[in-house]
């Protein structure tokens, strides 16, 4: 099992009484694909932040990868999720001051102790896997088109192979053509590495990729506006 | 490493508002260490003009006049001291030794002082440090010169050469007193003092300058050559510095020179007259403090509010930065890093351009103000404050960095 909550319960506003999720019973098997979808506003976001351990609820039970975040403190969910969770947003995945390489070699820094040796011809050949020549790889993030910005983001949340991927509507900004590429280069990695995949998205043409589908309505019994 | 090279790059990527940041911190810590950097110094060349000396005696001024042209040779005496005053007072069984001062000659600029050659053995400056010869010897002849080390520098003299000498104390004199070439007899080691500025000769080749002299006329006097020592009978001096046997009669002479019948004199402590007059420049010091402080202030308010501002550009970048693993404390640490880099900077800049103005300014300042400033800006000193830059700096960037810190802790 790669995500398991029971009881999960979220507010933001720790004072009222307006719970914004209330997951009573929420699996996702290890090796899954899933595709999340769900009114704007409806707390998406805010559940993937706290299956990544960005956000932590006090109430309920959540365990991801055979790890009771709930019971971890900050630090410890830090460390998490930088060793087993992968994230890609719909924009602004890549940090404007860094090139290709150096955004992917960044989030490889988060993730061990001590860098292995072989990480940069690791990352070369991932990135050229994802079609991104050398010279692209060396250029300013602002001069990539925005189809090889988001596979410079999957390269990023992949090269430390982790076991959960998240994505929080990643292809909402691509055009078709590039969407279905990125689609085909993330499933084809997803694959290839073997990682359950949380996927958000409003784009319901994208069901076939995935093993289920699943409304947000359907699982959260919080109060939604 | 991968903290600096983040750091770095974001700096670059933002360079227009960074170089901007980094030239106020420049400038703020160019002032800052400059006016430290001055006022110690000019402090202590100021206290170090004169030691070892019990009292300063001449005409009957204010204390200030009479430490500033006897010692300083700012500004000029109003009235001589007779030489039978001399006599008298430094016959006395208390006084060790007397170092007689005679002004108002000058040479292209540079002061011209009569006196003896007690000057040489008793004349002390810094921590009791006696005069010394980079070159030649004191005068023994009526028409040998010895020159200070600046003047001899600047001038480009060198032992042997002859020189004249005017009357006043203008650059450019009327009165050359050319018919009495002087030879060059000895040149001193530095002292950072006045004593560099200055040209030495006896009390009897200031008398035989002035032997024909007459306010605008000048008629032939005797034969240069014939002129011997022991001829000149020495009439008046500017001013004495006086060394007593023991300490304990300091207070005793100088009221009895206060209260001599003969002439109107006035006998100073060189260590009060000194204090009294730094506490008059005191002021302006405080003020100048104040200022490069203030300026420091404003440079660091414009560093937080260039981070600020920046912080909304970046919710995203936190957000990131988040995502992919790097705790608050990483934000908190990488903002104070990017101030401490641009602090870094602006120390590096900021000396690197006082050293070369002071470097380039240095005889300037003493040759007309009579400031002696080292280059040499490190000390103790400097680089306490520094530090405390440092420390402000990182204490101002505690609010962008506390900011991103929070940030980074709500982030969804
Ligand atoms: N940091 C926050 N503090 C307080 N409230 C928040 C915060 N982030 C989100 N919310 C609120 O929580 C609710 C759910 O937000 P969330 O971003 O999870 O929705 P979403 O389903 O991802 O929407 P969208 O499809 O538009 O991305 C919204 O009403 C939002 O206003
Ligand atoms: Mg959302």
């Amino acid at each position: 099992m790669t995500v398991n909550i029971e009881n999960l319960r979220y507010a933001y506003d720790k004072k009222g009484n307006e719970t914004l999720l209330d997951i009573p019973r929420w699996n996702i098997a290890k090796g899954e694909k899933v595709l999340l979808h769900g009114p704007s506003g409806g707390g998406k976001s805010t559940l993937l932040n706290l299956i990544s351990g960005i956000l932590r609820s006090s109430e309920g039970k959540l365990e991801v990868m055979g790890e009771r975040l709930d019971k971890m403190n900050e630090r410890e969910r830090d460390r998490f999720r930088a060793n087993n969770v992968g994230y890609v947003f719909q924009s602004f995945n890549l940090f404007p001051f860094l090139n290709a390489y150096e955004n992917v070699d960044l989030s490889l820094y988060f993730s061990q102790d001590a860098k292995p040796k072989g990480s940069k011809q690791k990352i070369e050949n991932l990135l050229s896997e994802l079609n991104l020549s050398k010279s692209d790889c060396a250029k300013p993030i602002r001069k990539l088109s925005i189809g090889q910005q988001q596979r410079v983001a999957i390269a990023r949340s992949l090269i430390k192979k982790p076991g959960l991927l998240i994505a929080d509507e990643p292809t909402s900004s691509l055009d078709e053509e590039n969407r279905n590429q990125f689609m085909s280069v993330l499933l084809d990695l997803i694959n290839e590495q073997d990682t359950t995949l949380l996927f958000v998205s409003h784009d319901l043409s994208l069901r076939p990729h995935f093993n289920r589908a699943e409304a947000l309505a359907g699982i959260n019994q919080g109060k939604t506006n | 490493m991968v903290f600096l090279g983040l750091a770095f790059k974001s700096l670059i990527s933002r360079r227009g508002s960074v170089v901007l940041t980094c030239l106020a911190m420049t400038v703020s810590i160019f002032v800052i260490l400059g006016v430290e950097h001055i006022r110690t110094q000019a402090k202590e060349s100021f206290y170090n003009t004169v030691s070892g000396a019990d009292l300063i005696v001449g005409a009957r001024t204010g204390s200030a006049n009479l430490l500033l042209y006897s010692v300083f040779r700012i500004g000029s005496a109003t009235n001589n001291v007779s030489w039978e005053s001399y006599s008298d007072i430094t016959a006395d069984d208390r006084v060790k030794w007397a170092i007689p001062i005679s002004l108002g000659d000058s040479h292209k600029g540079y002061r011209v002082m009569g006196t003896t050659l007690s000057y040489f053995e008793h004349y002390s400056y810094g921590k009791k440090r006696n005069l010394k010869f980079a070159n030649g010897e004191p005068f023994h002849d009526l028409f040998d010169v010895v020159l200070g080390s600046q003047v001899a520098k600047n001038l480009g003299y060198g032992i042997g050469d002859q020189i004249t000498l005017a009357h006043g104390i203008g650059k450019t004199s009327f009165s050359m007193h050319d018919d009495k070439p002087f030879r060059i007899s000895g040149i001193l080691a530095p002292t950072g003092t006045p004593v560099d500025q200055t040209l030495h000769v006896s009390l009897q080749g200031i008398e035989a300058i002035h032997l024909d002299w007459q306010p605008g006329s000048r008629k032939s006097g005797p034969e240069v050559n014939s002129l011997v020592k022991e001829d000149l009978a020495i009439k008046s001096i500017t001013a004495f510095i006086l060394g007593l046997k023991s300490r304990m009669t300091t207070f005793e002479v100088q009221r009895e020179i206060n209260e001599f019948s003969q002439e109107p004199l006035l006998a100073i402590l060189p260590g009060v007259a000194l204090a009294e007059l730094w506490e008059m420049i005191n002021i302006l010091e405080g003020v100048l403090q104040l200022i490069s402080y203030l300026i420091l202030f404003s440079a660091l308010l414009g560093l937080a509010a260039m981070l600020l501002a920046s912080m909304r550009e970046r919710e995203q970048e936190i957000k990131l930065f988040r995502a992919i693993g790097a705790s608050p404390g990483f934000l908190f640490v990488l903002i104070q890093l990017e101030a401490l880099i641009i602090c870094g900077f602006s120390i590096l800049i900021g000396s690197a351009c006082l050293l070369l103005c002071l470097g380039a300014t240095k005889e300037k300042l003493s040759a007309n103000f009579g400031l002696y400033v080292e280059a040499n800006i490190f000390s103790t000193n400097s680089v306490l404050l520094l530090s405390f830059v440092v420390i402000a700096t990182v204490a101002v960037a505690s609010i962008p960095s506390l900011g991103a810190y929070k940030q980074a802790r709500s982030v969804t």
